[in-house]
């Protein structure tokens, strides 16, 4: 028997007691609830729903935070999935013929010459590269909606994963640019120093966790 | 009726045994069909239910799919290529911890 919409407010407002930041997690719970309150209903319980809602979360969901753990597992479950998705990725184009050209191109960047064009030219590809897969997942995770003062772990964990290009970017041209600054040592470590081989390696490691991203994204926004 | 403590290490067993038979469910659909098999001997409580699901899901034995059902968002969940292969294992597994179960269970002692 169906709740009426009062009936299934009563359970969004209790679970919105419950701060459930995720949308996933909420549809997931919601959605048992409801079916456990309409169950309990066609099997003639015509207790009021505050009295069915504490009777079911009572005899499902034992405990003061009954939700806690199942948010903090769901969590770690899917961070592990991700990353495990993001190792099968990385497998899948690291074949040989993908190498052969990997250590063609590394090959070829040893005759570059160590000039300034290079070096720009290299950077702004290896920005690009750094960038686009954001800018990807970003753009295909808008279809993505969740309800006021929530948010997609889904959406956020694949951004997060996106984001790590540009954090390392960062960390190239600016985070050891600054180290070098305080500590003449680390010059070594400076954008500008190095190589065209450097730089092609990058772009190359760049190139294959960004596509691994895009794919990501693509499996990930399409479940979600 | 009984949430069965004994159930603990089986949990994840029985979830890949009733999606191997059942193709795709939903969380609340798995517990009722627990309930409906052991004539409500056996309650699987949520808060184990979902952190196997996730668990299971995390470890690439379950795929999951959203469908909007009377207006609510449904995950179903169903078995990956992996997930299938891993069934057969479990029941191995679960098989063999009853048989030797049973043996200790009825182990008369020695009357030498």
């Amino acid at each position: 028997m169906k709740l009426t919409g009062q009936e299934i407010n009563y359970i969004d407002e209790q679970l919105d007691n419950q701060n459930i930041k995720f949308q996933e997690i909420y549809d997931e719970l919601k959605d048992h609830l409801v079916s456990a309150a309409e169950n309990e209903r066609t099997n003639a319980n015509q207790a009021d729903i505050a009295t069915l809602y504490n009777q079911i979360v009572h005899t499902q969901f034992p405990g003061l935070w009954p939700f806690e753990e199942i948010v903090k597992q769901y969590q770690s479950s899917y961070s592990s999935k991700l990353r495990a998705a993001m190792w099968r990725s990385f497998k899948q184009y690291l074949t040989p013929a993908n190498i052969i050209v990997m250590g063609f191109l590394l090959a070829v960047s040893f005759s570059l010459p160590h000039t300034k064009p290079i070096r720009v030219t290299m950077t702004a590809m290896l920005l690009l590269v750094s960038v686009l897969p954001l800018v990807y997942c970003y753009i295909s995770g808008r279809k993505i909606k969740t309800d006021e003062g929530r948010q997609s772990f889904v959406k956020a964990r694949v951004l997060t994963t996106s984001y790590v290009l540009v954090w390392l970017f960062n960390l190239l041209f600016n985070g050891l640019r600054y180290l070098g600054d305080v500590w003449p040592p680390a010059n070594i470590f400076q954008a500008i120093h190095y190589s065209p081989a450097i730089f092609m390696l990058f772009l190359e490691l760049f190139t294959i966790y960004g596509l691994c991203c895009i794919r990501l994204c693509k499996q990930e926004f399409k479940i979600a | 009726m009984s949430v069965n403590p004994l159930l603990k290490g089986t949990v994840q067993t029985i979830i890949l045994k009733l999606l191997e038979d059942n193709t795709r469910m939903y969380g609340y659909e798995i517990t009722q069909k627990v309930k409906e098999i052991t004539a409500g001997e056996i309650v699987l409580t949520e808060g184990a239910l979902y952190p196997a699901l996730h668990k299971l899901e995390g470890e690439g034995f379950l795929q999951t799919s959203t469908e909007i059902v009377d207006g609510r968002a449904r995950k179903y969940y169903s078995l990956t290529e992996q997930g299938g292969e891993q069934v057969t294992s479990k029941l191995d597994e679960a098989r063999a911890f009853v048989e030797q179960l049973q043996n200790l269970l009825t182990l008369k002692p020695s009357m030498e």
